[in-house]
């Protein structure tokens, strides 16, 4: 019993800190795209990241893509009808040939594997240890760094040799450039953090899911048909203490019937309730409340009893966006 | 410790759906309880918590005994998964999984290669033609591919001394010292009465009821069936042979057979699908049930357990599992019976029906002891008490027995492994070739069409 407390606390623990992580990661990032508006950002900490979360578009992909087990390896990243697995860190490469690449790896021991991107000309983000000195003999400390003075946990960031501050204000009396055992660690400002979100939309072609099929969009609408298999799973990464209410808008739509009943859904693969808010008989929106205690790297299961065919192919929902916010 | 049971649940058309479900329900009492299921609309029983197969991975494997439930199709290609990678209890179901193995997704590469684990000698002689030609029925004795299962396992249950027998002989004593024997436990009886039955079922009270039960499969002896029936149809007044479960046309067409003979037809009443709570009424509304299996694979029969508890009198096969059974509790046909054997055994039990009651009535207290429920999960908590006990295991021990057994007669047989070299890859039939004079070893050569003339 006290094993399972330890599990709960643990959990629950994990989700206040990953509200902190993406406060901090979502202010860094929007002061970076505000002083270089072709900065291009990549979440490799895939499949508990924390992108949908950033005011701008990221690339969603794994870092350590060989260890992906046959589960989260079999994830499509948007717009790409592969599986993460099979494309590894190939989603990276438009950030390394733009010269303008941020990819966020997680915690200082994710940055040491992945030196060879800074190498390769992509800029490094990533969570610095709480309350850690460096060491002289850290392989972090021979790069070019900054150091993000924004909301806890304190952010870093490792420069390619090739890349410029891109204009970050320097908090002046703290700068430490040139440092004798390596290179040069500068401490800058966020100037403006981004407001703490209301929630978050994510777009059918924003979305992490396990079909074969790839969003489909229209005059600047997305949606995404769910099947042949009747279960669906969306990867949504980490989800902030605060934001644990999902809802699954579906678009109108004359295949769908039954919406009332037919419908399931799981957190970690475990059947949870859900409320389903009709709009007429063939939309609506599903709501789930994610447990507090469901860990990190989030799948949310999406059942639908009817498959339809249309055109030689097994489709079932019509899914227009997942809704993240607030459960209170 | 939380129990995992890794099982297709109902709806599913699965006679271990309801068998798991019910277990897991009983043992929810003692430990917190998860099933696994792949599918994302069975019916969740009252105090279970069902997981996607697919993220077990979830689950503390220190906090996690896992109880796997496999059978012989595909609904258990997850339980096959995650028998391997999260090792527990097995309950064997089937003792051979060909079926399974060769429906649950695996590449061409990946099922001939656990074809050359499970039967190493015979492998270089048969995979060539499986890749060319595919499976032949005789495969199904040559690969049970039940030794990653079995060998993985922390612990196996088995229904019968014959399954504990067979797995012994195949794998050795170390494995078998892992194998607990716990009858499939009797269902609870039928609420209704058999008068109550028929009226539901639109069935007239004074018909004379044949019922046979499940999938109609070709080791169910329909042929035997069809025959009896026939025989019967003309001497027994208000006659119904009722064939209350699927029939697959493309597994044995049982409905052309029946067809072909008018006597038959004009008795026979096919209900389709059953699910397990609509299964009671039929058993309660027969008046004799046959349960054949010729050639067992080493199953068990969930209708014949619920007929037991209902104490219909029962024809089953002298053979595997169903020779254990008590004699004074079935009637055993002998494995080289015919339908006039058949057909002579139930004139018998329908003209004695002083006989029949006797029958039903030692069917019904075997039923209430050495097969009640309460004993079956007694049983089982003895054997979860004991892999927790054993929690570690070495993989290595237990080598396989370089010789394989089958059951062909109901007595187990060992046969030398086919490991000739030489051995025809067109193997058109299966010639079984005596060796010797101990009736205990039988020796079984593949022959080609060629050869054979």
């Amino acid at each position: 019993m006290i094993r399972a407390l330890r599990s709960v606390m643990g959990a629950l623990r994990t989700a206040r800190s990953s509200a902190d992580e993406a406060r901090a990661t979502a202010a860094v990032v929007a002061e970076i795209a505000r002083r270089d508006p072709d900065a291009a950002f990549a979440d490799a900490t895939f499949p508990a990241h924390l992108a949908h979360w950033w005011p701008v578009q990221a690339r969603v992909t794994a870092l350590d893509w060989t260890a992906l087990d046959l589960f989260f390896g079999t994830f499509r990243p948007p717009e790409s009808a592969q599986p993460m697995a099979l494309l590894g860190r190939r989603l990276m490469r438009p950030l390394i040939t733009s010269g303008h690449g941020w990819v966020y790896v997680g915690d200082a021991n994710a940055a040491r594997r992945s030196l060879d991107l800074v190498e390769a000309g992509v800029a490094l983000l990533y969570r610095l240890p709480e309350g850690g000195r460096e060491h002289e003999d850290d392989p972090l400390t021979r790069h070019r760094r900054l150091v993000f003075d924004g909301p806890a946990p304190a952010i870093g960031a490792l420069l390619p040799a090739t890349q410029q501050h891109v204009g970050l204000p320097e908090v002046g009396d703290e700068r430490r450039a040139g440092a004798s055992h390596g290179g040069e660690l500068r401490r800058v400002a966020i100037v403006s953090p981004p407001a703490r979100p209301e929630g978050v939309l994510v777009k059918a072609t924003a979305l992490i899911h396990d079909l074969a099929q790839a969003a489909e969009s229209d005059s600047g609408n997305s949606w995404l048909w769910t099947g042949p298999s009747q279960l669906t799973r969306f990867a949504l990464g980490r989800l902030p203490a605060d934001h644990r209410a999902v809802a699954v808008r579906l678009i109108d739509s004359e295949r769908h019937r039954d919406l009332e009943s037919a419908l399931r859904f799981q957190v970690n693969g475990v059947t949870v309730p859900h409320r389903f808010e009709a709009f007429g008989q063939t939309a609506g929106r599903c709501h789930v409340v994610v447990p507090s205690t469901a860990a990190d790297a989030l799948v949310l299961g999406v059942a639908y009893r009817h498959l339809a065919e249309v055109d030689h192919r097994a489709i079932g929902l019509c899914i227009e966006a997942i809704e993240l916010g607030d459960a209170s | 410790m939380m129990l995992c049971h890794c099982s297709p649940l109902p709806p599913r058309q699965n006679g271990i759906a309801d068998y798991a479900a019910k277990v897991a329900v009983a043992l929810s009492k003692s430990f917190p309880t998860i099933v696994c299921d792949a599918g994302p609309f069975v019916d969740v029983p009252a105090g279970i918590t069902v997981i996607d197969p697919a993220q077990a991975f979830r689950l503390d494997p220190d906090e996690t005994l896992f109880v796997h439930h496999i059978g012989n199709n595909a609904d258990h290609a997850h339980v096959r998964k995650l028998a391997l990678a999260r090792p527990g209890i097995v309950v064997i179901h089937d003792l051979r999984l060909l079926w399974l193995y060769n429906h649950c997704g695996l590449s061409d590469t990946e099922f001939l290669a656990a074809l050359a684990r499970s039967n190493p000698p015979a492998a270089p002689g048969r995979l060539p033609a499986i890749r060319r030609k595919g499976l032949r029925s005789f495969d199904y004795l040559l690969f049970d591919v039940l030794d990653e299962i079995v060998r993985s396992a922390r612990g196996i249950v088995v229904h019968s001394e014959f399954g504990r027998r067979q797995i012994a002989l195949r794998f050795g004593a170390e494995v078998a010292s892992r194998v607990s024997v716990i009858p499939h436990f009797a269902f609870d009886p039928p609420r209704e009465t058999k008068a109550q039955a028929r009226l539901r079922l639109g069935l007239e009270p004074d018909a004379v009821v044949v019922a046979t039960f499940g999938f109609a499969a070709r080791a169910k002896r329909y042929d035997l069936v069809v025959d009896a029936i026939a025989a019967l149809a003309p001497l027994v007044r208000n006659l119904v042979w009722l064939q209350a479960g699927p029939v697959r046309a493309d597994e044995y067409d049982l409905e052309s057979a029946v067809r072909a003979k008018t006597a038959v037809a004009r008795v026979t009443r096919f209900t389709g699908y059953i699910p397990a709570h609509d299964l009671d009424g039929y058993v309660a509304a027969a008046d004799v049930a046959v349960n054949l299996r010729y050639p067992s694979l080493g199953e068990n029969s969930g209708s014949l357990s619920r007929l037991l508890s209902a104490g219909v009198p029962c024809v089953v096969t002298d053979t595997a599992a169903y020779a254990e059974m008590p004699d004074d509790v079935v009637v055993k046909l002998p494995i080289e019976a015919d339908g006039r054997d058949l057909a002579l055994v139930l004139a018998t039990l329908l003209e004695r029906p002083e006989e029949a009651v006797a029958i039903g009535a030692a069917a019904r207290r075997l039923a209430e002891g050495p097969l009640a429920f309460d004993r079956y999960v007694e049983a089982f908590r003895a054997v979860i008490a004991a892999a927790r006990a054993h929690r570690s295991i070495d993989r290595g021990a237990g080598h396989a027995n370089p010789e394989h057994h089958i059951d062909l007669d109901g007595a187990s047989f060992g046969f030398e492994a086919l490991a000739d070299s030489a051995m025809p890859v067109d193997v058109q039939c299966l010639d079984v070739e005596l060796v010797g004079g101990d009736p205990e070893r039988i020796r079984l050569r593949l022959a080609d069409a060629g050869e054979r003339r």
